[in-house]
């Protein structure tokens, strides 16, 4: 009978995690589809099916498939990913559930290492702007840990995530300076509202890559990454190298949100939601869901997507707003349930 | 040989030194209970010997080899360290917290073998969690937490045993379960305890070894007989009391004590 027990609720978790990903990839194909049909123009799914079976140069419908609306689902879909993984990887890290890459001001750096190259009359391609903004999140997190570890402990988990609050608002604050001082704040607003209306296949590519590079260490670290839940003093007493951990878990997030910021600008929210609704429904643990919660961060970024430019054709509304009006009632939901400690 | 050595240890919080050139030996194969007034600095000395907090002068020896030299899987095999009040992730399983304990076991990616399923197993029968292993670890009470966490501890399948506090917030039969476990462990494997502990006549009752820090430094050192007196009582605890002997257990305990 206890073994028939056991069975059954291991069986029961496997279902579910193959019932997730099934719900998943269908929602994927259908808002794929959506995003390739509805824009400025309806396009009919025929058309789009020809634009990729026998695709015409001269037929401005399949170039805007093939050329605009292709690149742009890809670009939403990957910059989901890598928002979501960012924002799973730093609570995982700091244990706190309320940190996210905007929240502690890692996208706030890597915005403001860009507005600098704006303001001194740059305006970069997007392979170097990746790499400004990966700087910029790497100098942001940087100053944070110095600010915030002490030397016995490593980094401390509360404080941090004040000082990132701290150090976000100060980093927009200098990027909106510099916008003003020189002159940029028009173009400089218009990126970082966020955005994917002109994300191209060179930009699919880079991100492309990185989500790729940023999978593959952490599928190396997650055990580890995983065994942080348990309070520093017993992961360590377990052998865990909490350093390697830790320090490997912010690189990966700072490359992944300073691609991410570089391509499609400042969109906030989508590594504090993602996560925790990934939580809700596949328990807490690292190892094994973050996987899923890449797949329903791209999800639910296009989608948002989706909304941005069909609510109101030809306008475009901008994306970060969409995540804004989603995710700030769901942080201070979160923040209202959290209990303290950790 | 010893279980832990330490020689000239200074360790620090922040800028307070709160245990300066302590010197210290804590014997293989027998329970040791560490024991001294809040702020003696007990948890600081045992986050020390697990190099979870470094000293700013001194050095750590576990089984004759500096702590600093032990790889840390190594590390974890031989010695395993059970924190005051562990909290576990929200929504875990006793199973799942268990496992945990293989984790110095396993190579990069945690494959579960054989060998890893059969000692958790053991460690779940010794615990007597086994009717429990598939409920959340926050649905049950203090005590069966408590086992959770020596399960865990357990699993890792360590030598020594490093445990801060094992039976604070516990109810009198659920102390004796705990330290009776603990004395089979010491007693049928062999492996070694070192416990603090605040009950001063369990610590005589289950104890073979004694060390009493006050204020980071050791005053009293020994077998368990010698070292419970009612002058170390009156010298580290300012407590005036009548030391007998347990007629059930044959150990020492103090009866009708008071502050002096």
């Amino acid at each position: 009978m206890k073994q028939l027990h056991v069975k059954e609720t291991r069986s029961a978790r496997q279902l579910s995690l193959i019932m997730v990903l099934i719900v998943l990839f269908a929602g994927l194909i259908l808002v794929s589809l959506l995003s390739l049909k509805y824009g400025t123009e309806t396009i009919s799914l025929k058309t789009i099916g020809e634009s990729f079976t026998h695709y015409d140069v001269q037929d401005k419908l399949h170039q805007t498939v093939r050329y605009l609306r292709l690149p742009r689902l890809l670009g939403t879909l990957l910059v989901g990913a890598l928002l979501a993984l960012s924002g799973q990887l730093m609570q995982a890290v700091t244990r706190n559930p309320l940190a996210d890459p905007s929240i502690l001001g890692v996208t706030g750096g890597a915005s403001l290492a860009v507005a600098i190259t704006y303001g001194l009359g740059f305006n970069l391609g997007s392979p170097l702007r990746s790499v400004v903004a990966m700087l910029g999140s790497l100098l942001a997190i940087g100053l944070i840990v110095s600010m915030t570890g002490s030397r016995n402990k490593g980094i401390n988990p509360i404080k941090m995530a004040l000082a990132g609050t701290a150090m976000s608002g100060f980093f927009s604050s200098l990027s909106i300076a510099i916008g003003l001082q020189t002159k940029t704040s028009r173009n400089l607003s218009f990126w970082l509202a966020g955005g994917f209306s002109g994300t191209t296949f060179l930009d699919v590519r880079i991100l492309w890559t990185i989500l790729f590079v940023c999978l593959l260490v952490t599928w190396w670290i997650s055990v580890e990454i995983n065994l942080l839940s348990l309070g520093d003093e017993v992961a360590s007493s377990l052998g865990g190298s909490l350093l390697k951990a830790r320090y490997l878990g912010l690189l990966i997030m700072v490359v992944a949100t300073g691609a991410s910021v570089a391509i499609a600008g400042n969109i906030g929210f989508i590594g504090l939601c993602i996560p925790h609704i990934v939580r809700l429904i596949l328990g807490d643990r690292f190892q094994g869901t973050f996987f899923v919660t890449c797949l329903t961060g791209g999800l639910l970024l296009s989608l948002a997507d989706l909304v941005a430019r069909t609510i109101n054709p030809p306008f475009e509304i901008p994306i970060g707003a969409i995540t804004a009006i989603i995710g700030a009632p769901f942080f201070i939901l979160l923040a209202r349930n959290y209990k303290g400690g950790r | 040989m010893e279980a832990v050595k330490a020689t000239g240890i200074t360790m620090q919080y922040e800028k307070k030194r709160v245990i300066e050139d302590l010197d210290i030996v804590l014997p293989l194969g027998i329970i040791t209970a560490l024991i001294g007034p809040n702020g003696s600095c007990k948890s600081t000395l045992l986050k020390g010997v697990t190099r979870y907090l470094k000293p700013v002068a001194g050095e750590f020896f576990v089984k004759e080899k500096l702590v600093q030299e032990y790889d840390p899987k190594e590390m974890a095999k031989l010695v395993a360290m059970l924190p005051q009040n562990p909290l576990a992730p929200s929504d875990i399983t006793v199973l799942d917290l268990v496992k945990y304990g293989r984790f110095p076991h396993q190579n990069t990616f945690g494959r579960f073998t054989k060998e890893d399923q059969m000692q958790v197993d053991w460690a779940l029968k010794e615990t007597e969690l086994e009717e429990l292993k598939n409920e959340p670890v926050e649905s049950l009470s203090g005590g069966q937490r408590q086992r959770v966490w020596i399960a865990m501890t357990l699993a890792q399948n360590s030598d020594i045993l490093l445990l801060d506090e094992p039976t604070t917030f516990l109810d009198l039969a659920h102390q004796l379960d705990i330290l009776k476990l603990l004395t089979r462990l010491n007693k049928e494997m062999g492996k070694t305890i070192i416990m603090v502990i605040h009950d001063l006549n369990m610590a005589a009752r289950f104890a073979d070894y004694m060390v009493c820090l006050s204020d980071g430094k050791l005053l009293y050192q020994g077998e368990t007989a010698d070292v419970f007196t009612h002058e170390m009582l009156v010298d580290v605890f300012q407590i005036d009391a009548e030391i007998t002997t347990d007629k059930r257990t044959g150990k020492p305990m103090m009866l009708s004590y008071d502050t002096m």
